[in-house]
């Protein structure tokens, strides 16, 4: 194994390797921070690119193609509040927020650093742990992911801000939603009101720009779109760099923002989404003071910046170890391996060891790469937003509007604006639209895990649970645990209170 | 340099001009190919590679538009309503075709509303188990099955999927009560026969071949009459119609289809790029690479067949009901 590791090392030795790197990445930011181009969209695109270089170019490109565009969503959020990717929906808590105090500049800087120092981390650790985590993800099955999602629910529910009541009716209403479309098990189609451009679900991304994007639109326009931007938005200041002391302050949060996100990275289908908004939810938790969480916390970006990031190490080991890809990101990968002939899988660390070392290698690279193209075009990006005042709330209209579309269809154009007045309305009704999201990304694998559990119990579901799935059990009744915690908190501290 | 920029000059002009010339000139102008899942899968990969080719036959570029959703449905429903003009065609396969649209109102008629382009290749489900089980060829798991009614979970890649139909075959032809796993996709089906949630379940070759090297997973027959010749690794492996199993027969079919109405001339065109196509070097090489084959059917013959497919199949759901849980 040493072997193939420092064969694989010298393969690392020529330059056209960062090049390529160096070009995905810069591709995958700018397509990353343009609303509605996803990822997973331009990694498809450009997997023929990959087909005519060679494996040692054409998969590192796409990988840089891959980790720029979570970056690149992370830009939009904070700049403009539109999550460019899934991933990026909970930097949209504090990032804007941030950009109007005039810290835009330090935001990006934290969501790179964390997004850096998240991603090598966890890459590191999974080209040293392979094996183990290959054979961690095979007892990870249907009632485990289950398990796991209620539990990261109960934690996210936990440090939500505002009315649990309110919170409640919120998650219940993205649960309704994330059931629209497509059932997981039969493949029929329900709740859609006969509208055939809900038959494949609400799309993710029209949705987010509807509850995120919108009702701040109609906000401004409400509040006099001139005295809005005067009042909100210091731009002048936008360009003031991240100081070393305010940095500092986030490590905790980054390190356990890292070890959240390595370990969902290996909870199947879950993946960048949930690490996100847990290492959100963690971070808040664990801050002295959680209530500058949602009003421009610098530690609201590193929480689920470096969790998201984390999550791309482990999700790379069934791909590698199995054969099977996770998600759409590492199927994409799969297909670029494939196509060269090279098959993932058990044999292929016996058959291609040492290219394999290089891919990875490469991938932890592709990190210092990263840092490095991330901090220079940082600037322009955040200059890009120094544009005069007035221009600012036409911009996000369009490229809210720009961003819906590029998705593919005009009706998610519609879909975007029924879901952007409700989510006006409900904002004036003082509901947090945080609960609402989490809810609608999970429904579907809340779903398709409780079914497809229910059915290898046979009808025996404790006994299933109890003497056949120990892990599972372990994370439900920790679930259970923390929800009577909260409870016992809070009623010991409404005794001292009336004391 | 000059004469060679003057000439790509004319060129260009003459292809601007071309579109002036009278309904010469089809295609003058990029082809939607619709593909009726997500990114990521087999058929998206094929497509990856096929475009990039049959392109530069057509003279124009051909551009993947992938549209998930409702079991193919959305994104096959969206082609039969498309212009019949040969700019929008569907790379799809039989299931989607000729199976689902029995199992639901769809919205239109697989007959009427589509008309073949090519069948570029194929994929014969096999049956494998982890190799712990104590049942190691087809006859031990369907005596082990009876044994034990009820308690074989039975994975497939979801209902109506390609490993579902083998899946509700084989339980018909044998009688057998299991209790059916789906998953979303052949993949996690080979994850969770790997993990050993699952006891059986079908495969292709390309997903099972390095788990069977690596001696965790048995593979007992391959659906259909038709042995898996020349494959390195399965070619011995019986038929389910040499195991007495005849109707264990589905084999799932890539095929590119135009929304019927599409004038013959420009379906003829796309029929003889797509013979073109699997001439070409670099499409074969590129098939070879991801561990599939060409096996091509021009659009015509199988056009031929759809009818008596279609009628095949509408008899199998009779049988099954509604997907079998």
């Amino acid at each position: 194994m040493l072997d193939a590791f420092f064969h694989g090392f010298e393969l690392l030795l020529r330059l056209d390797i960062y090049f390529y790197i160096a070009a995905g990445l810069i591709v995958g930011m700018f397509v990353g921070a343009m609303p509605g181009l996803t990822t997973i969209l331009a990694m498809a695109v450009l997997l023929p690119v990959s087909f005519k270089l060679e494996p040692m170019l054409g998969i590192p490109f796409l990988v840089g193609v891959y980790k720029g565009g979570i970056y690149g969503g992370s830009i939009s959020a904070i700049l403009v509040g539109i999550p460019g990717t899934g991933a990026s929906i909970a930097t949209t808590f504090d990032g804007p927020k941030l950009t109007r105090q005039g810290k835009g500049r330090k935001a990006l800087e934290m969501a790179l650093y964390s997004s850096t120092i998240g991603d090598t981390i966890s890459d590191i650790v999974t080209l040293l742990l392979i094996g183990p985590i290959a054979l961690i993800i095979l007892l990870i099955g249907p009632p485990e992911v289950f398990a796991i999602i209620i539990f990261s629910l109960i934690l996210i529910a936990s440090v939500s801000s505002g009315s649990g009541i309110k919170g409640g009716i919120a998650a219940l209403l993205g649960l309704g939603l994330g059931l629209v479309g497509t059932e997981s098990i039969d493949g029929e189609t329900r709740m859609t009101f006969g509208l055939s451009a809900l038959s494949g679900g609400i799309p993710l991304i029209p949705l987010v720009i509807g509850v995120f994007a919108l009702p701040e639109i109609f906000d401004a326009v409400e509040s006099r779109a001139k005295s809005f931007i005067s009042e909100h938005v210091d731009l002048k200041k936008t360009g003031e760099p991240l100081r070393w002391h305010e940095f500092r302050k986030s490590i905790r949060t980054i390190l356990r923002s890292t070890a959240l996100g390595t370990g969902i990275g290996m909870v199947p289908g879950v993946g960048q989404v949930v690490a996100a908004f847990v290492g959100y939810a963690a971070a808040k938790r664990a801050s002295k003071h959680p209530e500058t969480f949602g009003k421009g916390e610098l530690d609201g970006i590193a929480g689920p910046e470096a969790a998201n990031n984390a999550v791309n190490g482990p999700t790379l080991v069934p791909l590698l170890t199995l054969g099977i890809p996770g998600d759409n990101v590492t199927a994409i990968l799969l297909g670029a391996f494939v196509a060269h002939g090279l098959r993932p899988g058990p044999q292929i660390f016996n058959e291609q060891g040492p290219l394999l070392y290089a891919i990875l290698l490469s991938i932890v690279l592709a990190n210092i790469l990263f840092l490095g193209l991330g901090y220079l075009l940082l600037k322009p990006f955040a200059k890009a937003i120094q544009l005069k005042k007035a221009y600012l709330i036409p911009v996000i209209v369009a490229l809210a509007f720009v961003g819906t579309l590029s998705t593919g269809t005009a009706s998610d154009l519609g879909i975007m604006f029924v879901t952007g007045v409700c989510a006006y309305i409900l904002r004036k009704l003082k509901f947090d639209l945080a609960p609402l999201v989490i809810a609608f990304v999970l429904a579907e694998p809340i779903e398709l895990r409780l079914s497809q559990s229910m059915l290898y119990a046979r009808g025996d579901i404790l006994g299933y649970l109890f003497i056949d799935r120990p892990i599972a059990s372990v994370f439900l009744l920790a679930g259970i645990a923390w929800i009577l915690g909260m409870i016992f908190r809070r009623y010991r501290r409404h005794r001292r209170q009336a004391g | 340099m000059k004469l060679t920029r003057i000439l790509g000059n004319l060129a260009l002009g003459a292809a601007l001009l071309a579109p002036l010339a009278a309904h010469a000139q089809y295609p003058e102008r990029p082809i939607t190919l619709v593909l009726p899942m997500g990114a990521g899968g087999s058929h998206d990969l094929h497509a990856r590679g096929i475009t990039s080719i049959v392109g530069d036959i057509l003279g124009q570029p051909m551009v993947v538009k992938l549209v998930p959703g409702g079991a193919g449905m959305k994104g096959t429903k969206e082609v039969a309503d498309a212009d019949p003009d040969g700019y929008t065609i569907i790379f799809t396969h039989n299931g989607f075709d000729q199976i689902v649209p029995q199992t639901r109102d769809a919205g239109f008629d697989p007959l009427t509303s589509f008309v073949s382009v090519a069948r570029i290749n194929q994929a014969e489900p096999i049956l494998c188990a982890p190799a712990d089980r104590p049942f190691k060829t087809l006859e031990e798991f369907v005596a082990y099955a009876k044994e034990h009614p009820g308690e074989i979970n039975f994975g497939h890649s979801g209902n109506w999927g390609a490993l579902h139909i083998p899946t509700m075959q084989l339980i018909n032809a044998t009688g057998i009560d299991v209790n059916l796993i789906p998953h979303q996709g052949g993949g996690p089906a080979l994850q969770a026969l790997l993990a050993g949630e699952d006891d059986i379940g079908y495969q292709f070759a390309t997903g099972a071949r390095d788990h069977v090297k690596a001696g965790s997973i048995n593979c007992f027959a391959v659906a259909g009459d038709m042995a898996l010749e020349g494959d390195p690794d399965f070619a011995e492996l019986p038929t389910m119609t040499s195991l007495g199993y005849p109707n264990v027969s589905f084999t799932m079919e890539r095929i590119f289809m135009a929304p019927a109405g599409v004038p013959e001339d420009r379906l003829e065109k796309l029929r003889n790029a797509f013979a073109e196509l699997i001439e070409n070097k670099s499409f074969q090489s590129f098939i070879n690479n991801i561990g599939e084959k060409v096996v091509f059917q021009s659009g015509s013959d199988y056009e031929a067949k759809r009818p008596d497919r279609i009628e095949e199949y509408r008899m199998l759901i009779e049988t099954v009901g509604s997907g079998g849980n």
